[in-house]
């Protein structure tokens, strides 16, 4: 079995190659892999029919108890016999129909596809590999529809096909995974009813199962994907849409019937939605003219009468089931093959122009009137059989039977009207007026309707053997009990015979009085004025548009608001947890002691930030920026943080620099909060929430003394372990020193990027000079020296960085603050004049010291970034002072080269 | 003196959030740099302030009431990526006014839900003699 | 051991600093880059194989013990993610190779490439909070660095509101962890979980915590902050587009993951809010997707919808929802960078971005719409691709835990992702071109693209077809998560 579903498939992919190597003789070619699948299961048939099965697995994911297991037993030998056996006439069929398109290949490579996945669904035994080839159905009809995908009814066909079998299969998934809960295995094989029906969770798993189901089988209301698909190319609405894919649901319900099925409600809705889908379908069957979509709407009548059978339950039910199945599968097929046999010949399918083709086209004629016979259930064809079990498992049904049956015959009616329509009307009578003379199809067309109408009517005739070999092993897998089946052709005046007898009138007046019939159900249909097709055009058009409307309220392309909502957000979650928290930062524990420093230093802070986010004018920006790092300075050193003062203090002077420079050549920048009052009221709500909410965030993590002795031993192993007295610089290069390189590589990143950014659009001709303000001679005669003194002084400033305060990034700040007072007085001409390194080599160099500090570690077999010290002549020299090196290097070259082209563009 | 850092690292924060929210994308920018000062400041908070003397330890001393050198490592890493990321923003800032001309925080975002442009219509990237080696 | 832990960081690392050298030589830089990148991935597959039989490195940085030093961690979920982050990085730098774009242009994006994973792998393989930070603000400045390069108006914009929302973000996670600090006295993952598990956290922890996760939901694009997603993604250049697409939200994720899970590794409230805004960002999100019309845009709001299946995994915590979190973490990194590469090709081919310029490629090249047919259905959770088996998880979890809503929230999603997915198909492939012309005109791009494209789809069918030994890895992952026993035990080592 896995041999005949790979080797399917194998040969789907191959086929647009076989294709563009054979061109005519690609059908015959490629048929050869599914008419040998199909030799092979025919000959599984004396083995199976005794009541054996055959099992193959292979594991597919073992965790979840998954397998890829395949069973093959009466109902899915069955059904892979007519898979394999129609679809190697399909494709030689389609050899012929589709003769000259361009896509042939992939068309050949879609209908394999589509074969191995219904081979797949009909044989897996276990619940989710059946799943993974139903969806994979779903798929290949996708494809296949959208084949005229110039066309944008094709399209709209395909993607409705799609959604509507693509969301019925995501409920199935839900289902199966309940009834895989509820039953505690994945195989279909050990599913036995008990374990389901008194489950709770039976309900939903029915529910779910039936939706999917019905979504596949177009039943109602789902029904209105499958007319559509007769956009597809006829050979796919040969196969898929009346002989394959929408018997899956079927198949699935047949499957799952001895588990699921015996309780009212489950027939109660198979019979109700299967009957009415019947009837549906027959009404809307008549009342078309195009022979393609006359038999799509009978498909769906067949589908609704096969699902109400499979609910009845009852023995002659069950036999008429499979019965229909094989009966339609049979007279569909040739049917709608020789309907596009027709339309290739003669460049029509309507009714109302076509007459008398039986002389014109013989062979074709005979596939017809056989097929036609079965359909309308004339003796001795299949058909016939199948309408009589049919009649007879209703009536055995009692009262509720009856009413059933009334309505079946019905829609029995008018099937055999549709049948005499599309036999008698087209293919007798005198020859009507059609565009070019039609002939005979070639061969490859019509030996496939030939094929299975003959095969209807020998079925029929010599009904016994099918009984032995096929029926009754694939009844009894369908049933909860034991069924007797018996077929016969005739037994006696039964009910079921009176019923049939009294179709054959009232369909053969119908036949007569066709118009009347039509006009008729066209005005019931006029009633009937939310066709479920227009109904998915709103559907669809209202999704999209609700769709647009939640797309909108966060596509506004508004940074502020963008900002103004996650503030809040961020906010409102903090401040809910600490209501959940019902914490109080009010505890009064020992805190430090307030000092004056600290105090003005806060407020020069405040006050700075203020200036800045209150007042206009560029300066006025820039200087209230700086007082504010100033006044942070200043607490940071009040608390006794020096190296963290430093470095504000550094960084706060580059940041003006560069502020500066940037602002120089922008306009003036307005007051703030100019975007209208109720604007500012909600920013001012806003920042004040954030502002409260950070206060309060704040004041909690204090509430407690500060937990653990990170503290304590940093400043202990200080000095004997890391050979450093500045606690704070040991712990940044030594301690955490993965911390610092990480910070180094941000600099070092945002350096390049800023200089990508800021390097666009120069005039490289232009002269480099310095800022015309600073071009007095005596600031340039004594930048020179002031600059070598800072410079210096940042060398100094890392080498007692490890005991003093200091270190690698206040030394690289004041280093970069000197290059910033070379390079505004003489510009960027400067660089040549001292070392001809460029700054980014200088940032590499720097990453390279850092990175290199860290593998003396890795090199002596102890961890990355462990300091090793060595002491030449006594001087203590180690890693961690590489590192601060390259931290050095880094921070330099980065604001280095920043600042070379800012310089450059400002001039 | 811990309440004093709180109290106006949330000022502050609001500050920089008032600034974020601006009209004007100068504005912006600087408010970034102002609520990472906030939030410095509030990191720095948080390890409390105890201790009279910087975290400094001479051999053959005791260790006496030492600040929390952890928060100061911490704070001082967070200041320097906090530069970096200014002026990675600021030349943003230079270039998106180059481009625009605009400097309306929210006319420079809607640009971005215009549509896409053609593949040959895109902006080029500067041509070659615009570029700086 | 010691080399291995921390080869994720140093690899790039190294190779960022060689090409930065070298800069002046495209070649050689471009040459660096991806040999540094391939021994990346390798790297990871390599640790994969270690951690797939149960072996989890652990390093303490600088030799100095926990919780004095940085304690690097990597288990499963860490191997992983770096592995795909090498894949990705790989084939990010593939596609770039040969772009027809300036040549210094393709030298500071192979630079800021690897800059960025450095943060990437960075942020996968550490186990202390502050560490943390410093690597989610590598891979900021880099991926700053990277929306930003090129220019134009357009995607200076882009850039810009990316710069500003993701800044406060990080922000945010600054402060986080000094609060974190200031209420626990420690930095260290393990020493916090062994807190919070014993139920000893102080409301101050919790709160530091909460901020925490918050700025991590911002990262990671979760309802109702993931604004800034839709707004700047779409404007970067098309490869860079990918990798954002495929690597950095899933930081977040995993930052969530590591940190929920570690701190509370039984359902509790958090995970209570956790469920409902993962519902609610994957219904937003692929509502968001269907009204668009351009395809970056669709699939920057899919990226919102998918990670609310990941974090659903996550708030489900059960093993069962958590391996499904984390196979869904790997199929969706591989799948989404992959759409997002197929629309760049598609984008070059047609001539527009924007879906009504687009079309006819079906007809053109069937190779492209089979590149795309592949990521597309396996995002849709079709069969027996990576995504059905990622979504079949994630539904068995909500159905075994009794959460229907979630259940049903992740099938209706499903639905509308095909949805999206077909519109997408449609517009592109299946219908003609409105200007036939157009169709190739500007040549059919680099061989190198296809092949990063048809890499990871075969990567994709992989998974799917091979899904039993990923979920194996995921379900073994999971529990590893919830036991944690390498982050329990940092405490324990000495330094080395």
């Amino acid at each position: 079995m896995l041999i005949s579903l790979l080797g399917i498939f194998i040969n789907g992919l191959c086929a647009p190659f076989v294709w563009r190597l054979a061109h005519r003789h690609a059908g015959l070619l490629l048929a050869v892999v599914p008419a040998a699948s199909f030799i092979w299961f025919a000959l599984q048939v004396p083995e199976i029919s005794r009541g054996g099965a055959l099992f193959e697995s292979l594991a597919w994911v073992p965790a979840l108890n998954i397998t890829l297991g395949l069973r093959l037993d009466g109902l899915a030998l069955l059904f892979a016999l007519l898979i394999t056996g129609i679809g190697t006439l399909i494709v030689m069929y389609s050899g012929a129909y589709l003769r000259d398109h361009r896509q042939l290949g992939r068309f050949y490579a879609y209908l394999l596809i589509f074969m191995t996945a219904m081979l797949g669904l009909v044989l897996a035994d276990d619940l989710i590999a059946m799943f993974v080839f139903w969806e994979a159905t779903s798929i290949a009809s996708y494809l296949l529809i959208s084949f005229n995908h110039e066309k944008a009814e094709s399209r709209r066909a395909a993607l409705q096909a799609l959604l509507i079998t693509g969301g019925g299969g995501l409920a199935l998934l839900a289902g199966l995974v309940l009834l895989g809960i509820a039953t505690d295995t994945w195989q279909f094989s050990q599913l036995q009813s008990e374990m389901v029906q008194g489950h709770a969770l039976f309900p939903a798993i029915m529910v779910l199962v039936l939706i999917g189901c019905f979504t596949k089988s177009a039943q109602f209301p789902f029904h209105l994907w499958l007319p559509n698909a007769m956009n597809a190319p006829t050979p796919v609405s040969a196969y898929l849409h009346s002989a394959t894919m929408v018997k899956a649901g079927i198949y699935l319900l047949a499957r799952l019937n001895p588990t699921l099925g015996g309780g009212t409600g489950w027939s109660t809705v198979l019979i109700t939605l299967g009957a009415l889908t019947a009837l549906l379908g027959a009404v809307l069957a008549i009342r078309q003219y195009d022979l393609k979509r006359m038999l799509a709407y009978t498909t769906v009548t067949v589908l609704g009468q096969l699902t109400m059978l499979i609910g009845t339950n009852t023995s002659y039910g069950l036999q008429a089931f499979v019965l229909y199945l094989v009966a339609h599968s049979f007279y569909k097929g040739a049917l709608f093959m020789a309907v596009g046999a027709i339309d290739h010949a003669t460049g029509t399918r309507d009714i109302r122009r076509l007459s008398g083709l039986f002389t014109l086209m013989p062979l074709t004629g005979i596939a017809v009137g056989l097929a036609a016979f079965s359909n309308a259930g004339l003796p001795p064809f299949f058909g016939f059989i199948a309408k009589e079990f049919k009649y007879a498992g209703l009536i055995e049904m009692g009262s509720i039977g009856w009413t059933v049956t009334v309505v079946m015959i019905l829609t029995n009616a008018l099937l055999v009207a549709a049948a005499g329509l599309i036999f008698l009307k087209t293919f007798l009578g005198s020859p009507g007026k059609l565009s070019h003379s039609p002939h005979e199809v070639s061969p490859l067309m019509w030996i496939g309707p030939l094929l299975l109408a003959v095969g209807g009517f020998g079925l029929g005739a010599g009904n016994q053997w099918p009984e032995i070999w096929l029926v009754n092993t694939a009844v009894q897998a369908i049933a909860s009990e034991e069924v007797d089946v018996g077929l016969y052709l005739w037994g006696g005046i039964t009910p079921a015979v009176i019923a049939s007898a009294l179709t054959l009138g009232l369909g053969t007046v119908f036949y007569f009085k066709a118009d009347a019939v039509r006009a008729l159900a066209n005005r019931l249909g006029s009633i009937w004025t939310f066709s479920g097709d227009l109904l998915w055009d709103k559907l669809l058009k209202r999704l999209f548009r609700f769709a647009g409307a939640v797309a909108a309220l966060f596509q506004h392309g508004s940074l502020r608001l963008h900002m103004a909502l996650m503030t809040l957000v961020v906010s409102i979650c903090v401040l809910f947890g600490m209501l959940m928290m019902k914490t109080t930062p009010f505890d009064g524990h020992a805190l430090s002691e307030v000092s004056l420093p600290g105090v003005i230093g806060c407020l020069l802070a405040l006050g700075g930030a203020a200036g800045a986010a209150f007042m206009a004018g560029r300066l006025a920006l820039v200087a209230s920026l700086g007082a504010s790092g100033l006044g942070l300075a200043l607490f940071f050193v009040s608390i006794n943080a020096p190296d963290v003062a430093l470095t504000q203090l550094m960084v706060e002077t580059l940041t003006v620099v560069f502020l500066a420079m940037v602002l120089r050549r922008m306009p003036v920048v307005p007051a703030s909060g100019g975007s209208g009052a109720g604007a500012n009221i909600w920013h001012a709500a806003v920042a004040v929430v954030f502002g409260l909410a950070v206060t309060l965030l704040i004041m909690t993590a204090v509430s407690q003394p500060l937990p653990g002795d990170l503290a304590d031993w940093f400043l202990v192993n200080s000095l004997p372990s890391g050979y450093g007295s500045n606690v704070v610089n040991v712990i940044l290069v030594d301690f955490r020193a993965v911390d610092t390189l990480g910070e180094i590589l941000v600099v070092a990143i945002a350096a390049l990027a800023a200089s990508t950014l800021l390097g666009v659009g120069q005039p490289p001709t232009a002269k480099p000079r310095g800022l015309p303000e600073f071009s007095s001679l005596m600031l340039r005669q004594g930048m020179r020296p002031l600059a070598a003194i800072l410079f210096l002084v940042s060398l100094a400033i890392l080498w007692r960085g490890h005991n003093l305060p200091g270190g690698g990034f206040i030394g690289g700040l004041v280093a970069a603050t000197g290059f910033t007072l070379l390079i505004v007085t003489f510009g960027r001409g400067i660089q040549r004049g001292l070392a001809r390194i460029a700054p980014p080599t200088i940032i590499g160099l720097g990453l390279a010291c850092a990175v290199g500090a860290g593998l003396f570690g890795l090199a002596a077999e102890l961890s990355f970034m462990t300091g090793l010290w060595v002491a030449p002549f006594g001087v203590k020299l180690g890693t961690p002072l590489l590192f601060d090196l390259g931290v050095f290097l880094t921070v330099f070259g980065s604001v280095m080269h920043m600042l070379r082209n800012l310089i450059g563009r400002a001039v | 003196m811990e309440w004093i850092g709180a109290i106006t690292a949330g000022i502050m924060a609001a500050l920089g959030v008032w600034m974020m929210l601006d009209r004007h994308l100068m504005r912006v920018v600087l408010g970034i740099a102002v609520l990472g000062n906030a939030i410095n400041l509030g990191v720095l908070t948080a390890g409390r302030f105890a201790g009279s003397e910087a975290a400094f330890t001479f051999a053959g001393q005791q260790v006496l009431d030492s600040a929390n050198p952890l928060p100061q490592a911490l704070v001082l890493t967070a200041i320097v990526i906090g530069f970096a990321l200014f002026v990675f923003a600021l030349s943003v800032l230079k270039r998106t006014h180059e481009l625009h001309g605009d400097k309306d925080t929210d006319r420079v975002s809607q640009v971005t839900e215009r549509p896409a442009p053609d593949q040959d219509e895109e902006e080029p990237y500067p041509p070659a003699e615009d570029r700086k080696p | 051991m010691n080399v291995l832990v921390i080869l994720p960081i140093l690899i790039p690392l190294t190779t960022l600093l060689l090409a930065l050298l070298v800069r002046r030589h495209h070649a050689w830089v471009t040459v660096i880059s991806m040999t540094g990148s391939a021994i990346l991935l390798l790297a990871g597959i390599y640790l994969v194989a270690l951690a797939a039989e149960g072996t989890v490195l652990s390093a303490q940085m600088g030799g100095w013990a926990a919780p004095y030093g940085i304690s690097l961690v990597i288990d499963r979920l860490s191997a992983v993610m770096v592995a795909i982050s090498g894949v990705i990085g790989f084939a990010t730098l593939v596609y770039c190779f040969r772009q027809p774009m300036p040549a210094d242009f393709l030298r500071d994006t192979h630079l800021f490439i690897q800059g960025l994973l450095v943060g990437i792998c960075g942020a996968f393989v550490t186990a202390d909070i502050f560490n943390l930070y410093v690597w989610f603000e590598v891979l900021l400045i880099g991926s700053f660095a990277l929306i930003a390069l090129g220019g134009g108006e357009r995607r200076l914009s882009g850039a810009m509101t990316y710069l500003v929302l993701n800044m406060l973000a990080t922000l945010l996670f600054l402060l986080a962890a000094g609060l974190v600090y200031g209420a626990t006295g420690t930095l260290n993952m393990g020493e916090l979980a062994l807190l919070f598990r014993a139920d000893e956290a102080s409301a101050g922890a919790w709160l530091g915590v909460i901020l925490m996760l918050v700025s991590f939901s911002i990262k990671a694009a979760l309802f109702p902050l993931f604004g800034w997603l839709p707004a700047s993604y779409h404007v970067a250049w098309t490869p860079v587009s990918a990798l954002f697409a495929g690597l950095l939200t899933k930081v977040g994720v995993y930052a969530l993951i590591r940190l929920v899970t570690l701190l509370w590794p039984e359902p509790g409230v958090v995970h209570s809010v956790l469920l409902w805004v993962a519902c609610a960002t994957m219904i937003i999100g692929v509502l968001g997707a269907a009204a668009q019309t351009e395809v970056r845009r669709i699939l920057s709001f899919h990226i919102v919808s998918q990670v609310g299946y990941m974090v659903l995994g996550l708030a489900l915590a059960t093993p069962l929802a958590l391996a499904g979190a984390v196979f869904y973490l790997i199929h969706h990194i591989v799948v989404k960078a992959n759409l997002f590469f197929v629309g760049g090709i598609a984008a070059r081919l047609s001539g527009s971005e924007r879906l009504a310029a687009m079309g006819g490629l079906y007809a053109r090249t069937p190779l492209l719409a089979i590149l795309f047919a592949i990521p597309a259905l396996s995002l849709a959770g079709i069969p027996p691709l990576s995504g059905f088996w990622a979504k079949f998880v994630l539904v068995k979890a909500s159905l075994d835990a009794g959460i229907w809503v979630a259940a049903f929230f992740a099938l209706f999603t499903g639905i509308f992702t095909l949805l999206s997915m077909s519109k997408i198909w449609n517009e592109t492939f299946l219908k003609a071109h409105p200007d036939p012309e157009r169709i190739g005109a500007t040549g059919n791009g680099p061989r190198s693209a296809w092949f990063t494209v048809a890499g990871l789809a075969a990567i994709t069918v992989m998974i799917g077809l091979g899904a039993g030994p990923v979920m194996d890895y995921a379900i073994a992952a999971s529990t590893q998560l919830i036991e944690a026993p390498a982050y329990l035990q940092l405490l324990n080592r000495g330094g080395e």
